[in-house]
């Protein structure tokens, strides 16, 4: 579904990627993380055709994104960190934005907008950003594309929106689609993604799907970490978290932030056990 | 489909537009109309007798059409300067071709004829208004005037009032499209007259596509404070063609810009054919809108955000 060979591209003279190879597939709902200027909001504004690579290729949904055919542009959809809805009545937003893409539901539409608690009847004029938001979630979910994009998606959602937003994904996912989340927000989206991919140093260093992980990796909290032979180990009020090696085959919840951290600080022992 | 250009998806994209900014619309009209008003007000007070001449009207037709035109086009592809309203504008399902013709279209068609539109139906009641005011002046003159005292000239002879009726003028309204000389001091009705030269006109409106597509292409270019940094690039421009000028006369003690040259010493006149002034002016009418226009649709393609 989406493959990118050699990528390189940049701001000016600042190279952001340097030869980034990648595949994705549909049917997953893609995890992207890595640091602050990483490279996160580039690869997705990339895929997208917002931003041209100085060198290499990038091919989304067979189509060449920088060419922005509209029959690429209405099988993608993104939800921006920074984005813009017109200030027009929701029932407008849906008559001239939602028309541009023939897969758009309506029902789907509504019941988010129901789910997220946002009446119809409301002007996006008189909203707040995180109620505009969530009309820009719904909209994008509701658009049945086959590519969904989303910068940091639950910033600026309340508590209890966000716990929304992972159970609409939840049901909103099917085959066809894939989906792909970039988001310091770990917590946000754990039990919702099913690949998890890190980026760092203008490369992807991290690559693997939750089966995978749970398979080779155990997250657990211990009062003693020692001798634990622990890839990364953190102490808190509780315990000693730790991330080992999964050698019991017993199945644990993965902790997005604790592997996130041992990718970052022991990226060549986790290397090993994926590797092996 | 078409990828390039479907109709269906254009005129959707219009609608949008027009949903979208109907509100700016709305408020720009009453500017306008409020800006129209206070000077149509202040010369009728100024120039109380006067009436409105179809030359002050079209001045005003133009001015307004000028400023609005340059505003308004300097402003129609500048959600390329923000970061989300550009996402928002690049990312719609719709092709470059057709964003770009809906930017065109309420560039160079919608906003001209609503304003055109306006103008008419205020201009129409401004000269009821202003005749109905002057007609009232007209008799109470006249009345006043058949009781006139006589003139005393500078020499301290007296002569005897002069009375003189003239008929009442009607100031006509104004055809911005076709250039017609008024014929206000002629001894004719008083109606305007179609003099036998080129539409004068036609040279606004050419004038007025050129400043449409250079204000739009700055747009697209600058993004913010477009209008002001396009306003100064016309000044630069011309400022630069100017000094140009001034150099090649020095340089080649001819003017650049001349289609003749006269040799002083020798008395030898030299003469461009007259084509290539023709060419000129072609190239000034219908070129050089189009290709603004033309390069407007290049960096909309292709911009990055």
């Amino acid at each position: 579904m989406i493959e990118v060979k050699d990528l390189h591209l940049g701001y000016g003279k600042k190279k952001v990627f340097n030869g980034l190879n990648l595949q994705l597939h549909s049917g997953h709902i893609y995890g992207l993380l890595g640091k602050n200027g990483s490279g996160k909001s580039t690869l997705l504004r990339s895929l997208y055709g917002l931003l041209y690579p100085k060198q290499g290729s990038i091919r989304v949904l067979n189509y060449k994104p920088g060419d922005r055919l509209p029959s690429f542009l209405q099988k993608v959809f993104m939800v921006p960190e920074e984005f813009y809805l017109p200030d027009v009545p929701i029932d407008e937003l849906i008559k001239y934005h939602a028309a541009f893409y023939p897969k758009f539901d309506l029902a789907t539409f509504q019941k988010c907008l129901k789910d997220f608690e946002i009446p119809y009847e409301q002007s996006l004029q008189q909203m707040s950003y995180g109620q505009k938001k969530k009309v820009l979630i719904s909209l994008g979910l509701s658009t049945n594309v086959e590519l969904l994009l989303m910068d940091e998606p639950t910033n600026g959602l309340d508590i209890i929106s966000k716990s929304q937003f992972r159970k609409t994904m939840g049901h909103i996912m099917n085959k066809e689609t894939c989906v792909i989340i970039s988001t310091h927000q770990l917590k946000d989206l754990e039990d919702l993604i099913s690949r998890i991919l890190i980026i760092d140093s203008a490369r992807i260093l991290f690559d693997q799907t939750i089966e995978s992980i749970a398979k080779r990796l155990t997250f657990t909290v211990v009062q003693d970490a020692t001798g634990a032979e622990a890839l990364y180990e953190e102490s808190s009020i509780s315990g000693t978290a730790i991330v080992k090696e999964n050698t019991s085959g017993a199945d644990s919840k993965i902790d997005m932030e604790l592997l996130y951290k041992t990718v970052m600080h022991n990226y060549e022992g986790l290397k090993k056990i994926f590797e092996a | 489909m078409s990828e390039f250009f479907d109709t269906g998806r254009w005129w959707l994209l219009v609608r949008k537009h027009w949903f979208e900014n109907r509100k700016k619309y709305t408020l720009s009209i009453i500017t306008i109309g409020g800006l129209m008003g206070a000077w149509y007000l202040l010369y009728m007070l100024v120039n109380a007798d006067d009436y409105f001449a179809p030359e002050l009207q079209a001045m005003t037709y133009f001015t307004g059409l000028f400023i609005a035109s340059g505003l308004y086009a300097s402003i129609i592809f500048s959600d390329l300067a923000s970061k989300a309203k550009g996402i928002s504008f690049i990312t719609l399902p719709a092709s470059h071709f057709e964003k770009f013709m809906t930017g065109f279209f309420y560039v160079v068609v919608a906003l001209p004829l609503m304003y055109t539109t306006f103008f008419y139906v205020f201009n129409t009641t401004a000269l009821k208004i202003s005749n109905s005011i002057r007609y009232k002046q007209y008799l109470s003159f006249n009345n006043a005037d058949v009781s006139a005292t006589a003139v005393v000239a500078p020499n301290g002879k007296e002569s005897p009032a002069i009375v003189q009726k003239e008929p009442f003028r009607t100031a006509p309204l104004v055809n911005v499209w076709k250039y017609e000389e008024d014929d206000r001091y002629g001894q004719g009705n008083y109606k305007s007259k179609e003099i036998d030269e080129p539409n004068f006109y036609f040279y606004i409106w050419a004038g007025l596509f050129i400043g449409q597509a250079f204000f739009a292409l700055g747009s697209v270019y600058f993004g913010r404070f477009s209008f002001v940094k396009t306003f100064i690039s016309i000044l630069l421009l011309m400022l630069f063609f100017y000094f140009l000028s001034l150099f090649t006369n020095a340089v080649f003690r001819g003017e650049m810009f001349s289609y003749s040259y006269q040799e002083d010493h020798e008395g030898v006149s030299y003469h461009l054919p007259n084509w290539v002034s023709a060419v000129d002016i072609w190239l000034l009418e219908f070129v050089l809108g189009p290709v603004f226009w033309m390069i407007a649709y290049v960096r909309l393609k292709e911009t990055e955000i």
